[in-house]
């Protein structure tokens, strides 16, 4: 009974066609737009399936969000779900088909940005065209944040530099994103710039690039991508950045105990020697929580 | 011959004359009703507006109820009611009509009397004035020919019969405290004759705030949301009634698929903990606080089974209030998802807030309904409410990551906080113990997505991964060490907040995930999020690996609580909270008690 209920709510799915695209046109230049169609229409033949599967989303239906924790749409963990073979159904989706009904602002919004989250998550280059134009078009912070993710997932070097030359609106998000590199070279470049910028807003997109970079739990000792002297250069980099920027010192100091480790304590307790009386809380905090984290 | 004091009877005699009263004065203090005994003051009636100022439960014309009628602090001052409670289940809320509803109704009256005049002055009449809000509305009752009647203070005449005998009056308000108004009335009580004013007297008087109940407050009973035939939540339904009945707790499940809430095409809100906070509102009563229960419905305009707040919940000493937005969502950075209850919780008493300080996830970015904020600050006692950063989180309430457990100690309870790193932590020691442990399967038989029964189960993916495969997660343990990095910031505002030192936080440990955006949820079963009644706590069963047959986790979270004197049970809502981004906090709530020492007006805010 319940397979013919899944099948019947499948059949009645409605057509494709007319559908409007999720993207700005200008994201999905002809450039990207041929290849992908190309690689869809015979990949549709072979996953008819995961394409269905794409355009009815669970998590797009209001009777079903609502009744969500959150109470928003959010297909995030529904797509997660169909693994790899949903790459180009959810590329189609995207830059060519769109959904097949109408979507109110918030469907449309949650939606664009899960399919966009999970084809960069997936880490597969033939996301990359699509990835690079919503990273030069795009407005809203979260897709911006989620098409340079997608970018650093891969990593290729000329996205790589893509980000490190990021400037305005994409600067920030980029600078964030590098961190899933998890290379020498781009934590060298973050460690640098963290050390010489002086935009509040980017020294803190800095700081949490690096700490996803040289996450101690993710890729502790030897395996971090910063060599010993790098990761202590790092730690003192972003604790200064946290004494010197006020404003920034939740984003700084999540950032600072998000990379923990022995040089991230040192860092603080060098800092804690002769830190004005303000920052002298806040610097025991810090130090109080990498302590926990290590003696663990 | 009347005896009487030679000396007063010539003071008044005396003081009659230079006024010119002439014939219509009377001529001796007691027949006068005169405040004698004073030099100034000797032809004046003593007029008196009486209030339970001494806070023991009774109105008395003497000692502390005199001396401080007209003052309010933590020490002294009178107290009345928001009625805001259904005594004679019309479904009308008592503060919102003009009678007085039954004696029960009549007992959440703050009484004020005038005391009596039995020598005054025939022709002299009494007109109360009362200073308060224009909103809420105060009102102010009088027994009348043996029942009460409301009145209308600028209007109503008191007679000179009336003055001589005594007047008892009963004061309640249709609301609790407001932004715009502090909770303070003042009653005036003018004594004139002709145009001649005789004397008078004024009484302060507080309304009592709405307080959230504390997670330690004595338990009455557990709800939980149910309907829908769905198998998922049938179960989890099962094991709380099992639970409860083994620990002689009341359970009551609040009908999900009632048709008034219109749910018919969607299921049931199983958010119970989310669609209303329990609380209560009390003035002095003798022995213990006077008062009822109140439920505060979420501001969530658009939650229908909020409704049953006010259709089922409200009834005798049950009362209820709402305030939200009047424009919902207020603003663009306002989430609703932060107007759920799970998002506000109490720390429970400590220092200066013996009926402790709410918390509560509000930042700039993302923001609860800035009317919700007003109505809880206005309330005081509990406040300023702690405001925290959850925007990390995508469901973003604070129950997401603190609880508390009463323990045995000079403070009486301890903060639990979720913890990445105390999961993190448990699972390297169990392959460091054993490599072959890392092979060890968590989530087994547990899904993704859609629950069992539901028809879209095919889409269900399964979750079970080994422990290898999660320590080797490299995004999975940045992501968790980011997440740790939040938790311990909020963590150190609670700890610095209330004074707590590190032996007096419990890590519960469970691992998070992203969910989107960066915000992140419960990838194992989110155990800090918990249901406390008594000495018995329920949490997620955390389908965690089987070492020695048995859950390692649960094993380990037993001991931890057994450790405080705390029971553990584990309840089954994997598919029918956890995969939704809730646990068992989330899809229950409680209602405590009104505690014994609920003295709020004791508190000096």
């Amino acid at each position: 009974m319940r397979r013919l209920l899944a099948t019947l709510s499948l059949s009645l799915l409605p057509s494709l066609v007319g559908a409007s695209p999720l993207l700005d046109p200008r994201a999905v230049p002809d450039s990207v737009a041929r290849p992908l169609a190309t690689a869809v229409r015979a990949d549709r033949a072979r996953h008819p399936e995961a394409y269905r599967r794409v355009a009815d989303l669970e998590g797009l239906r209001p009777e079903f969000y609502r009744r969500s924790r959150a109470g928003r749409p959010s297909v995030a963990i529904e797509l997660r779900a169909l693994g790899p073979e949903a790459l180009l159904p959810m590329l189609d989706a995207l830059a060519l088909s769109g959904y097949p009904r109408d979507l109110s602002a918030d469907e449309r919004s949650a939606l664009r940005l899960g399919l966009l989250e999970t084809v960069g998550n997936l880490g597969d280059a033939r996301a990359l065209p699509l990835l690079r134009s919503v990273f030069a078009t795009a407005t809203e912070a979260p897709e911006l944040r989620a098409a340079a993710r997608g970018l650093a997932r891969v990593c290729q070097d000329a996205d790589r530099r893509t980000l490190m030359a990021a400037t305005g609106e994409r600067r920030d998000p980029a600078a964030s994103a590098l961190g899933r590199c998890a290379d020498p070279e781009a934590s060298r470049w973050m460690v640098s710039q963290l050390e010489s910028t002086v935009a509040p807003s980017h020294a803190a997109a800095l700081a949490q690039g690096l700490a996803e970079s040289a996450s101690s739990w993710a890729r502790p000792g030897a395996r971090s991508p910063l060599d010993a002297p790098l990761r202590a250069r790092a730690a003192r980099a972003v604790i200064r950045r946290w004494r010197e920027l006020p404003t920034q010192r939740d984003a700084i100091g999540v950032a600072a105990l998000s990379m923990g480790g022995p040089e991230m304590l040192a860092a603080v307790r060098e800092a804690r020697r002769d830190a004005p009386t303000e920052a002298a809380p806040g610097l025991a905090a810090l130090e109080r929580a990498l302590l926990r984290d290590l003696r663990r | 011959m009347t005896p009487r004091s030679g000396t007063r009877w010539l003071v008044a005699t005396l003081a009659a004359l230079l006024v010119g009263c002439g014939d219509d004065v009377a001529t001796t203090p007691a027949n006068l009703g005169l405040d004698a005994g004073t030099d100034s003051g000797a032809t004046r009636p003593r007029v008196r507006l009486l209030v339970d100022a001494n806070r023991d439960g009774t109105v008395s014309d003497t000692g502390d109820d005199e001396a401080f009628r007209a003052s309010w602090d933590a020490a002294h001052g009178a107290v009345f009611l928001a009625n805001v409670d259904d005594d004679d289940d019309d479904d009308v809320l008592d503060g919102a009509d003009d009678v007085v509803n039954g004696e029960a109704d009549a007992l959440d009256l703050a009484r004020v009397r005038v005391a009596p005049m039995p020598g005054l002055v025939e022709g002299a009449t009494g007109r109360l004035s009362l200073t308060g809000p224009t909103s809420p509305t105060v009102r102010v009752f009088r027994v009348d020919g043996g029942a009460w009647r409301r009145i209308d203070p600028a209007a109503e005449t008191l007679s000179t019969a009336d003055l001589r005998g005594g007047v008892e009056l009963g004061v309640e308000s249709s609301g609790f405290p407001t932004a715009e108004w502090r909770g303070e009335i003042t009653l005036t009580l003018a004594v004139t004759r002709g145009g001649e004013a005789l004397g008078d007297d004024r009484a302060v008087m507080r309304v009592a705030p709405f307080v959230v109940s504390s997670s330690l407050d004595e338990t009455e009973r557990v709800y939980a949301t149910t309907g829908g035939g769905i198998f998922a939540l049938a179960r989890f339904i099962n094991d709380l009634d099992s639970i409860t009945t083994e620990d002689r707790m009341e359970f009551e499940t609040i009908d999900g698929m009632d048709p008034d809430w219109g749910e018919r095409d969607r299921g049931p809100d199983v958010w119970t903990q989310d669609y209303m906070e329990l609380g209560w509102t009390a003035m002095p009563g003798g022995d213990a606080p006077r008062g009822m229960n109140v439920v505060l419905r979420t501001p969530r305009v658009d939650r229908a089974i909020a409704a049953w707040t006010r259709r089922d919940f409200v009834g005798p000493n049950r009362g209820y209030v709402w305030h939200h937005s009047a424009r919902y969502p207020a603003a663009r950075a306002h989430d609703p998802s932060l107007d759920s209850f799970g998002n506000l919780e109490v720390i429970p008493a400590y220092g200066a807030y013996p009926l402790g300080r709410l918390f509560h996830g509000n930042v700039a970015a993302r923001s609860s309904d800035p009317e919700l904020r007003a109505f809880l600050n206005a309330q005081r006692v509990q406040g300023p409410v702690l405001e925290l950063d959850t925007s990390w989180l995508h469901v973003g309430h604070v129950d997401e990551f603190a609880s508390f457990i009463p323990v045995n100690s000079p403070r009486g309870w301890k903060l639990l906080v979720a913890s990445p790193r105390a999961a993190r932590a448990q699972l390297q020691a169990l392959v460091e113990a054993d490599p072959a442990n890392g092979e060890r399967v968590m989530f087994e038989g547990q899904r993704w997505f859609h629950p069992e029964g539901h028809p879209l189960e095919g889409r269900a993916y399964s979750a079970a991964r080994t422990i290898n495969s999660i320590l080797a997660d490299t995004e999975l343990m940045a992501f968790n060490q980011s997440d740790q990095a939040h938790i311990d910031m909020v963590r150190e505002i609670l700890q610095t907040e209330a004074g707590l030192t590190d032996d007096e936080v419990i890590e519960m440990p469970f691992l998070m995930w992203e969910i989107e955006n960066g915000q992140g949820a419960a990838y194992m079963p989110g155990t800090v999020n918990l249901l406390l009644y008594g000495r018995s706590v329920i949490m997620a069963k955390p389908h965690a690996a089987v070492l020695n047959n048995a859950d390692f986790m649960q094993t380990h979270l037993s001991a931890l609580m057994r450790a405080e004197g705390i029971t553990a049970h584990f309840a089954e809502q994997w598919d029918i909270l956890h995969a939704a981004e809730g646990e068992v906090h989330c899809g229950t709530n409680a209602l405590r008690r009104i505690p014994g020492r609920g003295a709020w007006w004791e508190v000096a805010r």
